[in-house]
């Protein structure tokens, strides 16, 4: 039985073409007794990492190339020979990819000829090329010839198609005129048959058709799969040596991906010193601005332990890098400030990149960096998002974009999203498939039973059989590529020589073909610039506290602004006292409706327990159990108690309860005998535990090694669960540190000066957890004197005005919607009408298109020159046109337009500008709610707990989380706060309509009161008739 | 029309608008005009100017019309006494089987508490209108008129004008001619094609004598009746009167041909309704060439007529398989060009309109299709379609015989059977 290796594979990295994942197709030749495999996706060696990883596992011969695309539709196989081919190939496809637009590739075959030394190419197959009727262009065939020499083959395909016949007898014609070797190559586009079902799906999705109308895009059956020898072998039985020529091939083709060599590119160095020295130099002087009464001893032994290892693995270079683009930002004066596993470090403390003393919070510095792993250290530096652009375009012009690119994410198909296309292309009617998307998303390949019956479905239909079938096979399926949130990959030589670089969706943007984790297989070394809302908003905070000064803020204020955030107090009395009220809309990270709730419970009192209350409402410590013996030990209620002796020094700034990743490493590492290595396994086990199962393989080690310490099997037990709830989501003490900063200077802003942190929170939106309606409201409830948009006072952006002896907050002009970049520019050259002006005279000069009036005019921005109906009717003149002069007349004599209602006010702002700063409409309401019995929000406090309380109020916060077992949390607002309603499983269950839709909800139920903790646990809920016309507010729903 | 009269009939989306013009038809009785326009497909006017001395009164007349139009399945409401379009609309919002006079110095009062959607300003213009505060059309009293017209355009200026009691652009409906004729059926007809190859043969002399009365035909109707005397019955009108017998003809094939017959046919009667006709139609017809332009209009109106959902053309597409490469789809615009043919087919192949069954090869090695020795095979083609259906998997099969055709042959695994599909032109 000849042998033979498939040559032409391409894995679902061929984007919505193959149909199979590289493992699946190394794991399937392996099983089929194939000798190597090459896997050829279009234009691309994106899943060349993850099949290499396959195939060094299996011990299979993996042979790396692509399937080029040329000029014409013409396509060839190309296959790297040695690591000189496979730089060439990549260096082809980044020509090719960035030429064109992104997905698309074009190359010539001049450029084809280019690739020669170093690869082999197999052309004419099943494209048409060289196959069909017309004559071929002999002078091509030869610069072919001449270029590629012994490695030009001319394929052949056998998928039983009659059109192969005629096509096979003319490449033989042609093969035996030109003198090519012929070879036998099937197209293989999944790994076994049974994906053809799913090839046909996504080829219907690449091409936007339905299945019934895809006629001939679709393959005419299912010989695309991987086959064994005998099986293949037939389909060629007359050519034997066809055959023979793909081991031939295989044999010269001897590049493997895991020999690349990679360099992490040099910084300029100071005449005289190398990497580590100038490292050295660097940080022992920020050592000396971080520590100005003296570097403490241990600070120093942890710097220079830190710098031996860095040495030790060559890392300086990185940490240079880190160095360089954080003295960037400063020098340009964007925020920044890194997070991660970093801030465990003292170097990158030292060296400015992270805010957090490492020795002073007793962070591990083996989560960060460890001589065991060898891995590449990991820094994100959070860059305040509005200029984040800029230091990335920084990055691409000091390094040139053929040394630094864009890390790429692969989107792969959810459920709700396999819903969507799968729908489409099954012609099922929109309506059941955006109902299905809405009951059956979430993950996990099969969607539940019930979640047909609820899109009113029938589950046991065949066609919805059919359907769930094909969903569940689209999951996990990637989709197609995007840019990773700010993963960079920088090499010494060109990167386009590891990796096709191809052109992002984002002006200006080039991304590599490779993801996250495909860097991480091959172990290359990738610099992460994260884009945080929270810190755009405090740049913008500082700015206005600049423009609008307040005497104490002068403090923190100094000319040079580099260090900003190290000088706003950290531990202040009436932040803290704020905070303990519940008190946090806006503040970074705890003003989630649970981290409200939290807070009167947590009572923050210093730094630290911002720590904590950073970490501790996550899935983590609230699947281990570990809020309320917290909680009841931080208020005495219980003994701190530590299982084991060994412990106390691990868990006793927490009272004894693990809640942070690097406790549970610490635990591992004391009470059941971990290695430092070992116990970062355990937290990469941990993170992937859902996908891997890997993390049960510790828990008898760790249950037993804790109770041969004498450790409580129970106390075990629950540290293991609490490892799992980490998999979920869980927080290591550094990033939760990192974070605690920023909430602590958010806080601190908000609770001293509010009108500029309101005014920079807004100006900074879409960010945070709600709505910039809620944010107002919010304002005005903390004192803020909220004035409306207005030409005559509005700028672009939000800003302040005196306001006695303090300032109130404008609205910008930015708050209406559907006004765009250009209408700033002009509204930024023009100005406020001039004393005097009429509105046909400014909207003269303003010149602007007639939707963007309106829009300002339904807003209230203009009600200067009149109501805003009269405004409307004036700008509704024909003559109205941007290009055209503006023929408005003056308000016309007699016109008698309908006042617009104070709900109807409040409603065109919220439409027009997503709030009001006239007023909650709740305020309008009440004296209706008083006499339909509503309490209102600030009034709960003063009822007795268990009373029935009546309840309304403008949905705002819709939750149901994990942790909570099926409890729903809705929040609702009114004039005077907020009102959390708790919704048991059956009760949600009754109301679900309701809860899903409504935007204005009443409730009835018990009031439960905890502290400054109300809660009204829910019996009832409807929708309030107010007769009224109130817009819904955009709301945080069930993320 | 002197003294119109709005009759409102009540119609919803799934049965679709009244027939105005069948139904004035059935009305001849009570009026000598009748008129609709295109853009209130509900509003009937019946002239009522003259009939108050024969009749009694004007609402004891009306009374017997909405009665005969209920009979014929249709509710309405009327109003008479004022302008024409406000008569319209005041007899939208009257409850159905009602009718009530409104004197000239009555109608603004009656329609100032109208909704502005009345008018069918479209969605756009009355959501701007409404943002004003005005909601209904008494309420556009209080804007300068001329500020508003220009501002919302022709369309609601001509509102205007009519609300003010210009008269409607109508289509006046006339009582037609009929022209009659049996066919020469000599011997029964079995095939609907002879059937219309017959009609060919009469109706081009029809169409002139009805030329030479100065009229064209508004509706035609074919009537045939079989052995045991059973009776058959085709009609369709072209959205305009016509004198052009290929398109008349081309209606009544499409119209004909997926009839299937039961039995032979034994008589068969054509008729004609006629209307007079312009001189400009008359010119028009005359000419008799084909013109592209004019077949598209003709589609338009058949589709008029008849239905958006009842007129398809055949679409060619690339399918693997022989049964699926035509395809009926609805037609809508104009009548696709025709594609430059790729270069040179390889082979041109000519499909049956069934597969035929054919025998495979027997036991022996043999293999004749239709009664030709086959010499030569090619094939297996496995054709796996369909699985999101019902998987079918075939086997393509290309074979050659002693005469030198070439079959195209598909052989259903399933089954097993051999089907002949066509074969190598």
């Amino acid at each position: 039985m000849p042998d033979y290796v498939p040559l032409w594979c391409k894995s679902h990295f061929s984007l919505l073409e193959g149909a199979s994942h590289p493992e699946e197709l190394v794991d399937q030749a392996k099983q089929l007794g194939l000798k190597a495999l090459a896997l050829t996706d279009r234009d691309s060696v994106a899943g060349a990492p993850r099949a290499a990883a396959a195939a060094r596992k299996v011990d299979l011969k993996l042979i790396y190339g692509a399937d080029i695309t040329l000029s014409g539709g013409r396509r060839a196989v190309l296959l790297a020979k040695d690591r000189e081919g496979y730089g060439r190939l990549t260096q082809l496809l980044s020509r090719g990819r960035l030429r064109t637009k992104k997905g698309r590739s074009e190359l010539d075959l001049i450029e084809l000829c280019d690739a020669a030394p170093g690869c082999l190419a197999l052309v004419g197959g099943d494209d048409g090329w060289l196959g069909e009727k017309a004559p071929v262009n002999r002078h091509e065939i030869e610069s072919l010839k001449d270029a590629f020499k012994a490695d030009l083959l001319l394929r052949i395909s056998a998928h039983g198609c009659p059109e192969e016949e005629q096509r096979k007898a003319r490449l033989m014609q042609r093969a035996k005129r030109f003198s090519l070797p012929v070879i036998a190559t099937n197209e293989h586009l999944y790994h076994h048959r049974h994906r053809r079902m799913l090839q046909d799906v996504l080829t219907c999705v690449r091409w936007g058709c339905c299945l019934e109308d895809a006629g001939k895009r679709l393959r005419r059956n299912d010989a695309y799969g991987l086959e064994s020898s005998a099986d293949f072998s037939r389909r060629f039985s007359t050519h034997p040596a066809w055959l023979a020529r793909t081991l031939a091939v295989a044999d010269r083709c001897q590049f493997d991906l895991f020999a690349l060599r990679y360099r992490y590119p040099c910084e300029r160095l100071p005449r005289g010193l190398n990497g580590l020295e100038h490292l050295r130099l660097l940080a022992c002087k920020g050592a000396t601005k971080r520590y100005p009464g003296g570097v403490p001893d241990a600070v120093m032994g942890q710097l220079n332990h830190e710098l031996t290892l860095v040495g030790e693995l060559e890392y300086e270079g990185y940490f240079l890098t880190m160095w360089e683009i954080v003295r960037f930002c400063r020098e340009q004066g964007i925020l920044c400030q890194g997070r991660g596993s970093a801030a465990n470090s003292a170097l990158c403390y030292c060296l400015g990149i992270t805010a957090v003393d490492p020795m002073k919070h007793d962070l591990l510095f083996e989560r960060f960096l460890s001589r065991e792993r060898r891995e590449p250290p990991d820094i994100d530096l959070d860059i305040a998002h509005e200029r984040r652009e800029e230091v990335i375009q920084h990055v691409y012009a000091k390094y040139g974009r053929r040394h630094a690119a864009m890390v790429s994410v692969n989107i792969r198909y959810r459920r709700k999203s396999a819903i969507s296309d799968s729908g489409k292309i099954l012609k099922i009617p929109r309506k059941d498939i955006k109902r299905l998307a809405k009951a059956g998303g979430g993950y996990g390949k099969e969607i539940p039973e019930k979640a047909f019956f609820q899109a009113g479905l029938d589950p046991r239909s065949p066609r919805m059989k059919l359907w769930a079938k094909i969903i569940a096979e689209m999951v996990d399926t990637p989709r197609h590529t995007s840019i990773h949130p700010g993963g960079f990959l920088l090499g010494h030589e060109p990167v386009d020589t590891l990796v096709p670089i191809e052109p992002g969706t984002m002006a200006g943007r080039t991304v590599i073909q490779w993801d996250k984790e495909a860097i991480e297989t091959l172990g290359l070394f990738k610099v992460d610039l994260l884009g945080l809302g929270m810190l755009s908003q405090l740049q913008r905070c500082f700015d206005l506290l600049r423009r609008f000064p307040v005497p104490t803020a002068a403090a923190i204020l100094l000319p040079s602004d580099h260090d900003v955030l190290a000088r706003i107090p950290l531990e202040d009395d009436p932040t803290f006292a704020m905070l303990c009220r519940g008190e946090s809309l806006g503040v970074f990270q705890i003003e989630s409706r649970a981290q409200m709730n939290m807070l009167p419970r947590l009572k923050p009192r210093c730094f630290y327990d911002l720590v904590v209350e950073v970490a501790i409402i996550r899935p983590g410590p609230i699947s281990g159990d570990m809020v309320h013996p917290y909680l009841r030990r931080r208020d005495g209620l219980e003994p701190v108690f530590y299982p084991h002796a060994c412990l106390e020094p691990v868990l006793r700034r927490t009272l004894g309860v693990p809640l942070f990743q690097e406790q549970v490493m610490r635990i591992a590492m004391v009470a059941a005998d971990y290695s430092p290595g070992e116990a970062d396994q355990l937290r990469r086990d941990m993170a992937a535990w859902r996908r891997s199962g890997r993390i049960e393989r510790h828990r008898e080690r760790l249950v037993e090694r804790m109770t041969a310490k004498g450790i409580e099997p129970q106390f075990a037990e629950r540290v293991y669960q609490q490892i799992k709830g980490f998999g979920d989501y869980g927080f290591p003490e550094s990033h939760a540190a990192s974070f605690a900063l920023i909430s602590a200077a958010t806080a601190y802003l908000k609770c001293h000066y509010p009108a500029h942190f309101y005014a920079a929170l807004i100006n900074a939106q879409p960010m945070g957890f709600y709505s910039v309606s809620t944010l107002v409201y919010g304002a005005q409830r903390d004192g803020v004197n909220i004035r409306p948009i207005d030409v005559r006072a509005s700028r672009w952006d939000c800003h302040l005005e005196p306001d006695g002896t303090s300032y109130a907050l404008r609205m910008g002009l930015r708050m209406v919607k559907g006004l765009g970049r250009d209408v700033r520019v002009q509204f930024e050259r023009i100005g406020p009408p001039k004393s005097g002006e009429g509105l046909t005279d400014y909207a003269r000069r303003l010149a602007l298109p007639r939707q963007a009036l309106e829009a300002l005019a339904e807003a209230g921005a203009f009600e200067v020159f009149g109501t805003r109906r009269a405004v409307l009717w004036q700008l509704s003149d024909p003559g109205l046109s941007r290009h055209e002069p503006l023929a408005l007349q003056e308000p016309d004599e007699g016109l008698c337009l309908p006042a617009l209602s104070d709900f109807e006010r409040l409603a065109w702002d919220q439409k027009r500008s997503h709030h009001s700063a006239r007023g909650h409409p709740f305020a309008l309401l009440r004296p209706l709610c008083r006499t339909q019995g509503y309490h209102c929000a600030s009034a709960l406090e003063g009822v007795a707990t268990n009373a029935r309380v009546r309840v309304a109020g403008l949905v705002i916060c819709r939750q149901r989380p994990h942790s909570a077992s099926g409890v729903t949390f809705v929040t609702l607002e009114d004039e005077t706060g907020f009102i959390n309603l708790v919704i048991w499983r059956q009760v949600a269950a009754r109301f679900c309509s309701l809860l899903r839709g409504a935007a204005l909800l009443a409730a009835s139920g018990r009031l439960q009161i905890e502290g400054r903790v109300v809660h009204v646990v829910v019996h009832r809920l409807w929708e309030p008739n107010f007769d009224a016309p109130i817009e819904a507010v955009p709301s945080h729903d069930y993320r | 029309m002197r003294c119109p009269v709005a009759l409102d009939l009540s119609w919803d989306e799934a049965s679709g608008p009244p027939p105005l013009r069948e139904l004035a038809q059935q009305l001849t009785a009570f009026s000598p005009a009748f008129a609709y326009v295109r853009d209130r497909p509900g509003t009937l006017w019946v002239e009522a100017a003259g009939l108050q001395p024969h009749e009694g009164s004007i609402e004891a007349w009306l009374g017997r019309v909405q009665q005969r139009l209920e009979a014929l399945g249709w509710l309405s409401s009327a109003i008479w006494g004022c302008a024409a379009y406000s008569a319209a609309l005041l007899a939208e919002a009257l409850p159905r089987g009602q009718r009530l006079m409104v004197t000239p110095a009555h109608q603004a009062a009656k329609v100032a508490p109208l909704p502005l959607a009345v008018l069918g300003l479209g969605d756009r213009a009355e959501q701007s209108l409404r943002r004003l505060g005005l909601s209904v059309l008494g309420d556009l009293r209080r804007l300068p008129r001329r500020a508003l017209e220009a501002r919302y355009g022709q369309s609601l200026q001509a509102r205007l004008r009519l609300l003010a009691g210009a008269q409607p652009d109508w289509v006046l409906v006339q009582p037609e001619e009929e022209w009659r004729t049996l066919l020469p059926i000599e011997e029964p007809i079995e095939r609907i094609e002879a059937l219309i190859f017959m009609v060919k043969g009469v109706l081009g002399q029809a169409l002139a004598r009805l030329a030479e009365k100065g009229q064209a035909c508004s509706a035609l109707s074919l009537s045939v009746f079989d052995a045991c005397q059973r009776e058959r019955r085709w009609r369709f009108c072209p959205a305009r009167p016509s004198l052009n017998e290929a398109i008349l003809l081309d209606l009544l094939r499409l119209r004909l041909e997926g009839v299937q017959l039961q039995a032979p046919l034994q008589r068969a009667e054509l008729n004609l309704a006629s209307l007079p006709a312009h001189q400009e139609q008359l010119h028009l017809f005359a000419s008799g060439l084909r013109d592209h332009r004019r077949r598209d209009e003709g589609l338009d109106r058949l589709r008029a007529e008849l239905g958006n959902e009842q007129v398809y053309r055949a679409e060619l597409q690339e399918r693997y398989h022989p049964q699926e490469a035509v395809r009926w789809c609805l037609h809508e615009g104009a009548w696709p060009r025709l594609k430059k043919a790729k270069p040179s087919p390889a082979w041109v192949r000519r499909l049956l309109a069934e597969p035929r069954r054919v025998d495979g090869p027997n036991s022996q090695g043999g293999w004749h299709v239709l009664g030709e020795a086959v010499v030569a095979v090619g094939g297996p083609y496995p054709l796996q379609q369909g699985w999101w259906r019902n998987l079918r998997t075939e086997d393509e099969y290309l074979v050659r015989t002693q005469s030198g055709r070439v079959f195209w042959l598909m052989h259903d695994r399933a089954l097993p059977r051999w089907f002949l599909v066509g074969w190598l032109a």
